[in-house]
């Protein structure tokens, strides 16, 4: 299954990627996929997309699709082969 | 020069005089434009104890370098006046297409001063300018004065662009805001009260002439690279359904009263911006130079509150969805549809009618108060009728028209503790800040009374609700870069606070070899400026906190019982000392004010 991650802001300037494709086995979570990122790109990529406890942290907004995760099922919602993952700063004021 | 249209219209419209202001080389890389230049004129030209309304006060409408450029968005402009809810600085930002057009004229701004002994609007093409009489267009809401000065000028498709007030900024109502075209609004702090108070309705301005850069194609180059960095963005209007469903608690819900909404998921499923967009999204509408999805028209085809209206930003939804009780987005959108064609700022309408809601619901307002109307959560017509009656200071709209802390003032305890506005004066923005700490104590340390720095521009952890002392050092370390961006006259959902292609962009219009560093700069005297100016006015450290309600400590939700009011004291002194003020009153030093070159104001401070 292939899942073609789109970074944009902080999450760009981390992981020097415009974008990637990542092949995976299994049915996967979109919190298995920042998983594996954050292991991939370590330090610097865990501290901007998870908190302190380990859980995702609200500071990146994820777009499944162009349809925001919380929209989904959060970070529980599952990826499907061809989906495309955008990482982007979540948006404030406006 | 290049990067420059090369004047400012000055308009003294006590005595119908038009003349041009020319900044030098120096004065424009020093200030730049939108806040940056219109924070100089509001502290050198604005006697401190002038009042908002005085034809002293001085309404700077300006552009910047990239004013109208290949960078998207670059239509914006920013407003600096002395506002009519603080009496102190203001600077306010609106999309669309006027700044762009108005430097197509041959002008990178405007000057207000003076009060016109009659309603004028000001006509700007072909390199000049005339006065007009306004008197066919009155009364006549935002929409309705744009559509009918078009055809009154015989405008075609996107020939000109038109800056109006509504019926609130002419009968003076505090927290009236200024509108280009539909919708798009800087409207902070009774911007169109003061435009009100100047009695000029609107400004059309034409599309023709052209604007000379320095170096078209790098410029070309990256803004395309702004693009990439932003296409992700697809508007703020679902922010509502996404916000409560991340479970964070940011989400105004009912006054501050909990934060949790008890809301039926299909309800809130239909403020999903897919659900909006599907359901009402009928074209496009961009602002200049824009190719994100955002700013398109809507149209609610049937029912009670059919009828079109420029694609409502999060705020306005939030105001009118949770902040109200209303669970309607059909109803949300006609009244951000509304509070856009009176003119009024939608933030303080929220939390305006937020608080006399909860009020009425414990007694504190009746009937009598209301001039009859039935103020219970959610009750759409109320509010409607509400806003209509305030825009033209109606019975109960006419104290509803200072805004939310002059009119909770004077009902007193126990209903005027249940306001939320910062002690300045104005309203927050339209989030529950107990849960964002950086955001609530940017706001009630800014001299505008809204954000002053940006919390995307701020690390993860500092933001709240934890972390006091970092993000007092961070609101303090992040501030100017806004301040940079609204002195370039672009829109912050494309250059993203991205200093760095900021300064390349400025460089590749005008010439110069500018720098991110020299931009935040830039941003440091606009802050600098304003806090020298309030303190001139009296606006001092008594007034840098929010009200009672507005720093009160959340009863439900995961931070219930977190409150940051312990903290507010060390939070403010930190953050001065870190801003080159002094840790105890929040005087500029005279050393910052010298590093900033801005030794002028330090006999005025010191």
């Amino acid at each position: 299954m292939k899942i073609t991650i789109k970074y944009y802001g902080a999450s760009r300037e981390v992981t020097r990627k415009n974008h990637e494709i990542i092949t995976i086995q299994t049915k996967l979570t979109l919190k298995d996929i920042i998983s594996i990122l954050t292991k991939r790109y370590g330090k610097p990529l865990t501290q901007l997309m998870l908190c302190e406890d380990g859980e995702p942290s609200d500071y990146l907004t994820y777009f499944i699709e162009g349809v925001n995760a919380n929209s989904l099922q959060g970070f529980s919602t599952e990826l499907r082969d061809g989906d495309t993952v955008v990482i982007a700063p979540t948006i404030v004021g406006g | 020069m290049k990067g420059y249209a090369g004047k400012y219209l000055r308009f003294d419209l006590s005595k119908e005089k038009l003349e041009n202001t020319v900044f030098d080389e120096a004065t424009l890389r020093k200030y730049l434009g939108g806040v940056g230049i219109g924070s100089k004129i509001l502290y050198d030209e604005i006697p401190p104890e002038s009042d908002w309304f005085s034809p002293d006060n001085r309404m700077v409408i300006a552009s910047g370098p990239l004013g109208g450029t290949a960078i998207g968005g670059s239509g914006t402009i920013t407003i600096v006046t002395k506002g009519a809810l603080t009496g102190g600085a203001t600077s306010a930002q609106a999309n669309g297409l006027f700044g762009a057009y108005l430097r197509f004229s041959g002008y990178d701004g405007i000057i207000l001063q003076g009060i016109s002994p009659s309603w004028k609007y000001i006509m700007i093409k072909d390199g000049s300018a005339e006065l007009m009489d306004a008197a066919p267009f009155m009364n006549l809401d935002t929409y309705e004065v744009t559509d009918t000065l078009r055809r009154a000028h015989g405008v075609r498709n996107r020939e000109a662009s038109i800056l109006s007030i509504g019926p609130a900024g002419e009968n003076l109502v505090r927290w009236a805001g200024v509108f280009v075209d539909h919708g798009h609004s800087a409207s902070h702090n009774g911007t169109g009260a003061v435009l009100g108070s100047k009695r000029v309705k609107a400004i059309i301005a034409f599309r023709g002439g052209e604007l000379q850069v320095a170096h078209p194609e790098s410029l070309k180059e990256i803004a395309q690279r702004m693009f990439k960095d932003a296409e992700w963005f697809k508007g703020t209007i679902g922010g509502v359904e996404t916000g409560i469903k991340s479970g964070n608690a940011s989400i105004p819900i009912m006054n501050y009263t909990t934060n949790i909404w008890n809301v039926a998921k299909a309800d809130l499923d239909s403020f999903s911006a897919e659900s909006i967009r599907e359901k009402y999204q009928v074209r496009r509408d961009p602002c200049w130079g824009c190719r994100l999805l955002h700013s398109t028209m809507m149209n609610i085809p049937k029912g009670p509150f059919a009828g079109e209206v420029e694609e409502p930003e999060y705020e306005q939804m939030a105001a009118w969805g949770p902040v109200v009780g209303n669970k309607n987005v059909e109803a949300a959108m006609m009244l951000s549809g509304l509070t856009d064609r009176l003119g009024f700022e939608n933030n303080e309408a929220g939390w305006l009618t937020g608080w006399l809601m909860e009020c009425y619901e414990k007694g504190l307002i009746t009937d009598k108060d209301t001039d009859g109307l039935k103020l219970n959560w959610g009750n759409v017509d109320a509010i409607k009728k509400l806003l209509e009656m305030t825009a033209h200071r109606h019975g109960f709209g006419d104290l509803l028209a200072e805004g939310v802390k002059l009119a909770s003032e004077k009902f007193g305890e126990p209903a005027a503790d249940l306001a939320i506005y910062t002690m300045k004066g104005n309203t927050p923005r339209g989030h529950d800040h107990r849960t964002r700490w950086a955001e609530m104590f940017d706001t009630c340390v800014s001299s505008t009374g809204t954000i002053e720095t940006h919390m995307s521009a701020m690390s993860r952890d500092s933001q709240g609700p934890a972390n006091p002392m970092k993000i007092s050092t961070e609101v303090a370390s992040t501030k100017g870069l806004m301040e940079f961006e609204d002195s370039v006259g672009t829109c912050r959902f494309n250059t993203r606070m991205n200093a760095k292609l900021i300064a390349e962009a400025v460089s590749a219009s005008t010439g110069w070899d500018f720098t991110a560093e020299e931009g935040v700069k830039v941003g440091l005297r606009a802050v600098n400026l304003m806090k020298s100016y309030n303190l001139r006015v009296g606006i001092g450290k008594a007034l840098d906190r929010p009200s009672k309600r507005y720093g009160s400590t959340p009863i439900d939700g995961p931070h219930a019982g977190v409150s940051i009011a312990p903290y507010w004291e060390a939070m403010l002194s930190n953050y001065y000392k870190l801003m080159g003020w002094d840790p105890d009153t929040g005087i500029p030093t005279k050393e910052t004010l010298c590093e900033l070159g801005l030794d002028y104001v330090i006999p005025h401070l010191h």
